[in-house]
């Protein structure tokens, strides 16, 4: 035996660094889905989540958390296990996946994951922003 | 029902016992590798790093937070299995070739749950069960 496993262990440890760091920057990540449109002023933070799933309960945590906080938002969770519907209406694929949604109910952030705590809240507030603009 | 840090650590260990079948190109420890996710395949807390880990290690971290389902875990160890297999086949049937590439692949996927977190196997175990429900009801 040559170098050459030690070679190709080092090289897929590197590859899968790079590749886990990537992966840790797309979780959670809010990706906008749609445009608020001007009306009422209200925010829904609609959760999909599964049992047994860790990530789910500090979102629930988190959109608790803001919406006992903000009373123009309100925080709405399904259990896809059993809400099988409504979770292949929103095409949910993974848990948790958080879909914010403006005052006439469509969708105009999407997060699969848990965000992180300052980007919700400025999605939140960009949805308030503009509904009373 | 899984403490979430068992297979995180069983991840752990996977890694560095694959490095070193990588480094040795050693059949042997491949098989020794490929006989520890048969128990995994059975139930993952029957593999002996997960028996490590709650004899050893649990005790002194108390209660985990939250819990997470086997299955998926389950289907992670089967090809975990199937790939150590073949590496081992490789190994010892003079086709080192077959033997580095399969177990490179098995490094990525424990490495990748061992420092991130990320459990492919788990993700395939899902996308799997999603797509067979969706066949399941167009055929219903």
């Amino acid at each position: 035996v040559g170098p050459g496993g030690l070679i190709v262990a080092a090289a897929v440890l590197v590859a899968a660094t790079v590749l886990g760091l990537v992966w840790k920057a797309r979780q959670g990540r809010l990706r906008s889905v749609g445009v608020p449109t001007p009306g009422l002023d209200c925010v829904t933070l609609l959760q999909f989540s599964a049992p047994a799933c860790g990530p789910c309960r500090q979102l629930h945590a988190m959109c608790a958390d803001i919406a006992a906080a903000n009373p123009l938002v309100r925080h709405t969770e399904i259990d896809v296990a059993t809400d099988l519907l409504a979770a292949r209406a929103h095409h949910i694929r993974r848990t948790p996946t958080l879909l914010v949604l403006d005052a006439s109910g469509a969708p105009v952030w999407r997060a699969v994951g848990v965000p992180r705590r300052p980007d919700l809240d400025a999605a939140v507030t960009q949805i308030l922003d503009r509904q009373v603009a | 029902m899984l403490d979430p840090r068992g297979p995180r650590f069983v991840a752990a260990v996977t890694t560095i016992v694959v490095v070193l079948v990588l480094i040795t190109g050693s059949g042997w420890l491949a098989l020794a590798q490929t006989v520890v996710f048969a128990f995994g395949a059975i139930d993952p807390r029957y593999n002996p790093y997960a028996l490590a880990y709650r004899w050893l290690v649990q005790p002194r971290l108390g209660p985990p937070a939250s819990r997470e389902e086997v299955a998926p875990v389950r289907f992670a160890q089967r090809v975990g299995l199937v790939f150590m297999a073949v590496a081992t086949a490789g190994y010892l049937a003079g086709a080192p070739v077959l033997g580095t590439v399969m177990a490179a692949l098995a490094l990525v996927a424990a490495f990748l749950n061992a420092a991130f977190g990320l459990c492919l196997g788990c993700e395939a175990y899902l996308l799997l069960r999603r797509a067979f429900s969706q066949v399941s009801r167009r055929t219903s």
